[in-house]
């Protein structure tokens, strides 16, 4: 043997340990059963991270998990505030993820305006969408007093009716001219379900014509709302919560409430002396007398009726403001208004400094408290969100990508190894030999560049293991023909190797041109094929001229060569 | 020496004829896919068309009609419902056109109508795909882009590697791979999907190393057979001197995207059945197309081959 036969023999011995070092923690991990894999997170949990960081990262689309991408509405931001709203809604996100406790979440920016989020594994995807999408701008205000809420609706009600009787004037002047056209008549209640639709829009609850009978009556929207309580607070049935709905996002409707006060939903249900709604309408007094910004703390706690609230703990400043607000309101109702609509408004029992409790409006279970403290926590978004992409990927499916995967690897694998060793005899055992090596090298060089491994990329090592024997298929040809003219061994090798050389390198460069492109291009799991394709082309490369031209030069002594 | 063919002498380049009628129903099938998927009247996957796409199956066995009608009652007349045929009994895909609401909600609702319409037979959600209208309007112009920027890599490659017209002929019979499959994948109804793009990237990367192989030695024949003048004869052995490397590579790369279409399950079967595609036109072109190309033109206007 040759120096440099012996240097390259070390070489790829060297080679091929470093990639089974490199694939150890792969090859742990996953023959790790479930139970086992448990058992190890509560005895080291340290160990099973480091674990996990070192083995191949498996997609989303693998392992299961939740996919979302978020657009930050900065279109009622301030040019200065708009500057870094990406940022800032990132960082707060960011500290909402890593306190709902998921491994490894991917949290990037996108582009100029948008945010991606990866969490895997999760089981609840519904919660979690809810906590990073929420903006969780907490606020406190105070309610409107009896009369003046009663004068609003009053006014909201001539409002409607002006404009329903307005609109059906309007539509009954046109009515003669429509009827030359088409003589057919029309029954006026009919007519004016129409208008009731044209204006609210189409899909009205069935309830709308009984509703507009007693818009007719002279009320409106005051009709829909029952009074419990102080006057500030009315609770709507289910049937008529699209149509107050609609009302209150009726323009005209927007712009007869005066700036100072505020219409807003509740949360939840609401209820009192015995009657209860699904859901409540609050008249609140708009100005902002403490936001969230001035919370430290919040956490999860049980009340003296031992449901779930939220404590929170104010700062100094915000201490100074509440107790100022409370000291000057005891008896009075407080709202608790969290992204524009109300969780609760206990009243004020006496002046409190710098400590509270949220009653949660919605449902009271431990989960929810836990995640509004979590939101409150990490602050509120800079502005609202709009998620415009979400993939949710069942584990059982993942498993299913992986088992198929893996089948079809396998067989893949074997079919092209028995091909290529009764085509080629001997030299084909050796392509073989190189064709397991590239598998490998190309695992190990996934591993150590912490790559991701996606379904997509599972079928890019696939198509690997059928497009690298073919520099070895150049080259064997090559050498039969060179046999095939009478050379010697000797020659035929030296000569196919060295023909086949520039066509090798050719069809090499023009896969790795569009995988490239492909891998600048491509998202997610296309990026994973992409990375396994041309990974794998190269190292095919390699082993094609290095690897198995080692073994040939070997076999130039022989006087007839298995080909 | 085991051969699956001996030394052949099959006379590729007068079969050309044939070749060029074969090819021209391809390709004009293909360009009426493109123009299709261009004016977006072709089934494009969800990724480019935006919309929201659950997949899952029941307990218990669901009419298909039954599900239908369900999901038309509750407000969604136009959602595609197709039963998934594989292990798990009952799976179902259901897929609505995207709103200005994709993104957040609209799962939540199918998911809701389901359950109320079958409230005995519990769906179990495998996965969901919402895709907003602006985000596969992007992810359309990103894969034109990608596709146009390879097509040119290769084609300044090519032009650097080799003479005018190979370069020209190989090109050609690039497109020619490419928009076959693209046709062929539409008359048999499949989704243009990522996946389906990506292997039509690969396959072009793929037809390009066969022809690039052919291409190699016949430049190397004619440097040999340079004072014995038979253009097209040179040609002709040149292909029949690679066709066995032609076939064996084929096979290989054919047997693992057929493992892939059999055995990688729903998700990556369109992208192996292109693969499969552009495997034997890829093959069928490096040998019919592109070869005889530069012998038409040698034949129209004689430059000899440097």
């Amino acid at each position: 043997m040759r120096k440099s036969q012996a240097w390259l023999t070390v070489l790829v011995i060297v080679l091929v340990l470093a990639s089974f070092w490199y694939l150890y923690p792969s090859f742990r991990l996953w023959s790790m059963s479930p139970e086992a894999l448990q058992q190890k997170g509560e005895a080291d949990p340290a160990g099973l991270t480091k674990l996990q960081k070192a083995a191949i990262k498996l997609g989303l689309d693998l392992k299961g998990g939740m996919y979302v991408l978020m657009e930050v509405d900065k279109s009622k931001l301030s040019a200065e505030e708009a500057g870094d709203a990406v940022d800032r809604a990132l960082e707060v996100i960011r500290n909402r993820v890593d306190q709902f406790g998921v491994t490894e979440p991917v949290i990037q920016k996108a582009g100029t305006d948008k945010i991606v989020v990866e969490l895997a594994g999760l089981q609840d995807v519904e919660r979690a969408r809810e906590l990073i999408g929420r903006t969780a701008q907490l606020e406190f205000k105070l309610t409107e007093t009896a009369e003046n809420t009663k004068n609003l609706f009053t006014q909201l009600d001539q409002v409607i009716a002006r404009k329903i009787a307005g609109v059906s004037t309007a539509e009954q002047e046109k009515k003669p001219e429509e009827k030359k056209t088409e003589p057919a008549p029309t029954e006026p209640k009919k007519d004016t379900a129409d208008v009731f639709r044209d204006i609210f829009g189409g899909d009205t609850v069935q309830k709308g014509s009984d509703t507009l009978a007693q818009l007719e009556g002279g009320v409106g929207l005051s009709t829909l709302l029952q009074p419990l309580g102080e006057g500030y607070l009315f609770g709507v049935e289910a049937n008529d919560i699209p149509v107050v709905k609609k009302y209150l996002a009726d323009p005209e409707i927007k712009a007869a409430i005066p700036s100072d006060v505020q219409i807003a939903w509740s949360t939840g249900p609401v209820s009192s002396g015995g009657f209860s709604y699904p859901r409540g309408i609050y008249v609140l007094k708009s100005p902002v007398e403490l936001t969230g910004k001035h919370l430290t703390d919040a956490r999860p706690t049980r009340d003296n009726l031992g449901r779930w609230v939220v404590n929170f703990q104010l700062d100094r400043q915000g201490g100074q403001i509440f107790s100022a607000l409370t000291g000057g309101n005891v008896g009075k109702p407080l709202a608790i208004v969290l992204d524009d609509q109300v969780e609760s408004a206990p009243i004020i029992q006496s002046r409190i400094r710098d400590r509270g409790q949220i009653e949660l409006g919605s449902v009271s279970t431990l989960e929810a408290a836990r995640d509004l403290s979590i939101v409150l926590r990490a602050g509120a978004l800079p502005a609202p969100v709009k998620i415009v992409e979400n993939r949710i990927i069942g584990p059982s499916l993942g498993k299913d990508s992986i088992n198929k995967g893996l089948t079809s690897a396998l067989i893949g694998g074997l079919a092209v190894i028995l091909f290529i060793a009764v085509y080629y005899r001997i030299s084909g055992v050796i392509a073989d030999f190189a064709v397991l090596l590239n598998v490998l090298f190309l695992m190990a060089v996934l591993s150590a560049f912490h790559a991701t491994l996606t379904l997509p990329g599972i079928a890019g090592i696939i198509l690997t293991m059928g497009m690298s024997v073919d520099s070895n298929v150049l080259i064997f040809e090559r050498i039969r023909e060179e046999l095939r003219t009478g050379k010697t061994v000797r020659a035929s090798i030296d000569a196919g190797y060295k023909r086949a050389l520039l066509t090798i390198i050719d069809s090499h460069v023009t896969t790795l041109i569009t995988a490239l492109v492909l891998f600048l291009f491509g998202t997610g799991p296309i990026k994973g094929f992409a990375v396994t394709l041309s990974a794998g082309i190269t190292i095919s490369l390699f082993t094609a001229l290095v690897i198995t031209k080692m073994i040939f030069d070997y076999r130039k002594q022989y006087t007839t060569l298995s080909i | 020496m085991f051969h699956i063919l001996g030394k052949t002498n099959i006379d590729f380049i007068g079969k050309r004829y044939i070749a060029f009628a074969l090819s021209g129903i391809l390709v004009l099938l293909g360009l009426v896919a493109l123009i299709f998927i261009l004016t977006g009247q072709a089934k494009l996957g969800i990724d480019f068309s935006g919309g929201t796409l659950i997949d899952g199956y029941f307990a218990n066995k669901v009419e298909i009609s039954k599900l239908r009608s369900v999901m038309s009652e509750n407000g969604y007349p136009d959602a595609v419902i197709q039963e998934l045929q594989r292990e798990i009994p009952n799976s179902f895909v259901l897929r609505v056109k995207a709103t200005a609401e994709t993104g957040s909600q609209v799962a939540n609702q199918l998911l809701s109508v389901i359950a109320k319409g079958f409230p005995d037979n519990p769906f179990t959600l495998d996965s969901v795909d919402e895709v907003g209208p602006s985000v596969g309007a992007a992810l359309q112009s990103k894969a034109r882009v990608a596709v146009l920027i390879s097509l040119i890599c290769i084609l300044i490659y090519i032009w650097l590697r080799f003479d005018f017209r190979s370069g020209v002929a190989a090109t050609i019979a690039t497109f020619h791979d490419v928009l076959a499959v693209l046709g062929i994948m539409f008359i048999l109804q499949r989704e243009i999907t990522l996946l389906v793009i990506t292997a039509l990237l690969t396959l072009a990367g793929y037809s390009l190393t066969d022809t690039v192989v052919v291409f190699d030695r016949i430049r190397e024949n004619l440097k040999l057979f340079r004072k014995k003048g038979d253009f097209a004869g040179t040609i002709n052995t040149s292909i029949n001197e690679v066709l066995s490397r032609t076939i064996i590579t084929a096979t290989t790369v054919f047997l693992v995207v057929t493992v892939l279409f059999f055995l990688g399950g729903e998700v990556l079967r369109d992208f192996a059945l292109a693969l499969m595609l552009g495997v034997i036109i890829g093959s069928y072109s490096s040998v019919f197309v592109a070869s005889p190309l530069v012998v038409e033109w040698e034949r129209k206007s004689p430059k000899r081959f440097k």
